[in-house]
């Protein structure tokens, strides 16, 4: 019984700590970051196509140019909930650290509200249109534990 | 280890065999010396090998293995985790298969309805301890999308120069022959010192009256432990190249240790548990029950050595193997951990200081971390660091002895990749208590040994739910042939992970369920080997209505 | 007759080995029940008033989990001379975790020729206390019974101190045997044992015998001392 308790108050500690620091990441999201920001469907200059399978991407490298507006169709060809998440190193470090942070919790809970992310359920397609400030490498990922480590992720080239 | 001329002559025959058709594979089974640094055995040997070597089907394949038999006893070779009809199971005694006879050769004929990491054994006498075990890889009929550089089977056994009959015998004359951890006047004095002469006369009375001892981790120990058939020393080695992908594929092939495994330095990802594809885990250690396989994902990132690292549950050796980058590099070997003491918890009867470490190790845990809760459970107040005193005190309770702050894996945490498509509630449950007398050295199933025990009778097609109750103060690694079970681990329905094996810890319960979808006799026993030999083994008869119910 | 008798009564744990190995075999098959057989035997040497002394403990059983035939025997030596010697062959039948009903005959050679029937109990009491109770109905109708216990209490992993008790009880006077009625003989000592290995240790035994009652008038009338305290040094070992 204390145990539960225990439990049930770690779980309820992750979650609090988890959701402010995802709501810093909003405010973060709202600003230009580097890697670009939310782009307009009507505006997309291309269409790119991103298939989740398991335990991978069907893309290991994109290459955009500077200015570029991309909408991504993300199609979850797999078994399990996926997403397709578009930052740099670091930013994707610490989403990912968060997301192992609430492993205990349902999967299907975890779906979040980051503009430069989406998390689709098995046989679901989801868009996401991005459009690239700036020139340089960033990267995409799945960051459901394990899924990056085991190689959902891939480089992103702007130039 | 050393091997003869003769050896090698049977190694050429295995590869003729292996070439002569697709879906052809011929095992011979043998009797020679093995040499462990300088310990020797008079083992099992398998086409001239020492574990026997790894068998690589093909989801879909239709194998014929050819199995002879040149011991002077029968013998058997059981496809662990293997889902085929009844008679290629390789039991002696169930669905009419009678074991394999001194110069008979038996060909085992299925259709390979799965992909993953199993293993196969004998099912004969005491033959698995002497070595009758290799890894069997199965590749999946669409390929994996997880692209790994490598695949490596890390397969563990447990090692011993003494004949398999004689520690048997040792153990029903003393079932403590082989506990050299038992509790002395050292410890007596040492715990007065801490807790007080009253708490230390109790606990010894306590466990006195009951007559059981705290310390009996392991059954048998004196093992050498082994990676691919090598010892420590020997030093296995997996080449990698820095920022490659590996797959390790675990199984611990013992007859008697419990392992807890890691990679210093290294993540692993669960990817799959006893073979069938898992959501990933991302954890520090495994412990990894005998029978068992886990397949992991890792990534080394630099151009060093990374040891891996799997102590025995009893703490009396460990075995090693390498990731590196050549040959011949080597990592830091981790000192071994204190060994565990078991408590009353662990008995099931209730708990100490309030705390029931006890249930903490499995299911109401869900994917939280157990290392913090033997943590939790091993100092009451937190600390910032360990006295000298403390470092002497051992774990308490069975699950505990995990650094803070460490990912173990925990079966709360697997959850299938592939969605169960059977969601129908069970019809009804079976208890299964997992009973023995450690004193007589006689393990049973609901206080029956096999043979005394009505088989459990299932319908085809039946869904039902199967609860352990571990009565006794060992964990046992249950094992049902024929059908996975879905451990009921508080996941949601569609993601219950299957297993071959179900780890049931000292005194408590778990549960399974069990689509009753292959006909026929099925063995149900812990995979304990000694515990399985003494008596701890039923049969599961899975009839179809018709003709098996007119009998 | 009494040869007849005797026989009869060394027998008959002959007959129970022979139902015993023949359900044991049953068993035999698939994963089940194989035969085991152990024999223990622990002999050791001591000097006391009056000269050499030897003492001799040894038992032997075969057979499964649940039925097994139990061969034991001891005695002492002394100066040469067998002083005390007896052999018992029991038909042992397990009944509970720890415990064993044991029936059989007791036959003892010294110092005088007595055939028992012998009925009782052994096992592991709480606390780890090996245990054996023993009635025996001797065949002139004399009643008696023994009592044994001892406990290992390990100093480390393979020194351990064993303080062990025997009591010997009869109903009636046998003067024959110099035994009289009564707790006619208790046997009290501290065994310190360091296994070499699990099957092979040397001993040091710190041994008090004493006769009481009218045992020990039997015996002091025979001229001997009623009481002994004896340090032996000897070996165990099984197999």
């Amino acid at each position: 019984m204390k145990m539960r308790f225990a439990a049930l108050l770690t779980a309820s500690l992750a979650l609090a700590t988890s959701s402010a620091f995802a709501s810093d990441m909003d405010d973060g999201h709202n600003h230009a970051a580097a890697y670009g920001e939310p782009g307009d469907a009507k505006k997309a200059d291309r269409t790119v196509t991103i298939e989740a399978t398991e335990i991978a991407f069907n893309v290991k490298e994109l290459t955009f140019r500077k200015g570029e507006t991309v909408r991504f169709v993300f199609v979850n060809k797999g078994e399990q909930p996926h997403e397709f998440m578009i930052a740099d190193a670091a930013e994707l470090a610490d989403h990912r650290q968060m997301m192992q942070q609430m492993a205990g919790m349902s999967m299907e809970s975890m779906g979040h509200k980051s503009p430069n992310a989406i998390s689709t359920e098995p046989g679901e397609t989801k868009e996401l249109v991005w459009t690239f400030t700036n020139a340089g490498e960033f990267q995409f990922a799945c960051n459901y534990p394990g899924h990056a480590e085991v190689g959902m992720e891939g480089k992103i080239v702007v130039k | 280890m050393r091997v003869s001329l003769l050896v090698f002559t049977f190694i050429g025959l295995a590869f003729a065999s292996f070439a002569a058709k697709a879906g052809e594979y011929s095992l011979v089974i043998d009797r020679h010396d093995v040499d462990i640094g300088g310990r020797h055995g008079d083992m099992i040997i398998v086409n001239g090998q020492f574990p026997g070597p790894l068998l690589r089907f093909r989801e879909g394949e239709d194998v014929a293995i050819h199995v002879t038999n040149r011991l002077k006893d029968d013998s058997s070779v059981h496809w662990h985790g293997l889902l085929l009809p009844g008679e290629m199971d390789g039991v002696p005694g169930m669905n009419g298969f009678g074991g394999i006879a001194p110069g008979a050769t038996f060909t085992y004929h299925f259709k390979v309805r799965q992909s993953g990491t199993y293993w196969y054994h004998s099912h004969s006498g005491l033959q698995e301890q002497e070595g009758l075990a290799g890894p069997i890889v199965i590749d999946p009929a669409k390929p994996s999308g997880i692209q790994a550089a490598h695949d490596y089977v890390v397969m563990l056994s447990d090692f011993t120069d003494e004949r398999a009959d004689d520690i048997f015998r040792n153990l029903k004359a003393d079932s403590g022959y082989y506990n050299h951890s038992k509790r002395t006047a050292g410890d007596f004095f040492r715990g007065m010192g801490k807790d007080g002469i009253g708490a230390t006369l109790r606990d010894r009375l306590d466990w006195g009256e009951m007559r059981m001892d705290p310390t009996d981790l392991a059954d048998v120990t004196g093992y050498t432990f082994l990676v691919n058939g090598k010892s420590a020393s020997a030093n296995w080695t997996g080449l990698f190249k820095p920022g490659e992908r590996i797959r390790l594929r675990f199984i611990n092939a013992s007859a008697m240790t419990y392992f807890d495994l890691r990679i210093p330095g290294l993540k692993m990802i669960v990817v799959a548990a006893d073979g069938q594809n898992v959501m990933p885990v991302p954890v520090d250690e495994i412990r990894l029950a005998i029978a068992e396989t886990y397949d992991v994902i890792v990534t080394p990132k630099d151009g060093k050595a990374y040891t891996i690292f799997a102590q025995s549950l009893d703490r009396s050796g460990y075995a090693r193997a390498t990731l590196a980058p050549r040959e011949g590099m080597e990592a830091p070997v981790p000192p071994l951990r204190r060994r565990a003491q078991l408590t009353m918890a662990d008995m099931g009867m209730g708990s100490m200081e309030g705390m029931d470490h006890g249930s903490m190790s499995n299911m109401d845990m869900g994917g939280m971390d157990m290392s913090q809760m033997g943590h939790a459970a091993t100092n009451t107040k937190p600390k910032e660091s360990k006295s000298p005193a403390e470092e002497e005190q051992a774990p308490k309770g069975w699950g505990a002895g995990f650094p803070a702050g460490e990912k173990v894996l925990s079966y709360g945490d697997l959850k299938s990749l592939t969605p169960q498509k059977d969601l129908r509630e069970p019809s009804r449950e079976i208890i299964v208590h997992l009973t023995g007398n450690m004193e007589r050295y006689i393990w049973t199933l609901n206080g029956k040994k096999f043979g005394d025990a009505q088989p459990i009778e299932l319908k085809y097609g039946e869904r039902v739910k199967l609860t352990f109750v571990n009565d006794t103060m060992m964990a046992h690694p249950m094992h049902l042939h024929g059908m996975f079970v879905q451990l009921v681990n508080g996941q949601p329905a569609a993601r219950l992970p299957n297993k071959h094996i179900v780890s049931v810890p000292p005194g408590q319960s778990y549960s399974v369920l069990l689509t009753a979808d292959a006909p026929g006799e099925w063995a149900f026993h812990c995979h304990l080997l000694y515990h399985m030999a003494s008596g701890m083994m039923n049969k599961v008869v899975v009839a179809r209505m018709s003709a098996e119910a007119a009998r | 007759m009494n040869r007849f008798s005797r026989c009869a009564a060394l027998l008959l744990p002959f007959s129970l080995m022979f139902s015993s190995t023949l359900s044991a075999g049953e068993m035999m098959d698939g994963h089940d029940g194989p035969l085991f057989h152990v024999l223990r035997l622990q002999i050791d040497g001591a000097q006391n008033d009056e000269g050499g002394l030897v003492t001799w403990t040894g038992s032997g059983s075969l057979g499964g989990d649940l039925e097994k035939l139990v061969v034991k025997s001891e005695g002492e030596i002394q100066n040469g001379h067998v002083e005390r010697s007896e052999v018992w062959g029991l038909y042992s039948r397990n009944i509970s975790d720890f415990w064993d009903v044991q029936a059989g005959a007791r036959q003892d050679f010294d110092p005088h020729a007595q055939t028992y029937l012998v009925f009782g109990v052994e096992g592991l009491a709480p606390y780890f206390i090996e245990t054996g109770a023993h009635a025996f109905l001797a065949r002139n109708g004399d009643v008696s019974a023994r009592l044994e216990q001892s406990i290992d209490l390990l100093i480390t992993q393979s020194l351990a101190l064993t303080p062990h008790l025997k009591f010997d009880v009869s109903a009636n006077d046998a003067p024959e045997q110099k035994i009289g009625a009564g707790l006619s003989r208790i046997e009290l000592g501290t065994r310190l044992r360091y296994e070499l290995t699990r099957k092979f240790a040397p001993y040091i035994d710190l041994v008090y015998e004493r006769a009481l009652g009218n045992t020990a008038r039997m015996i002091r009338e025979g001229g001997s001392d009623p009481g002994d305290l004896t340090l032996r040094a000897g070996i165990s070992f099984w197999f």
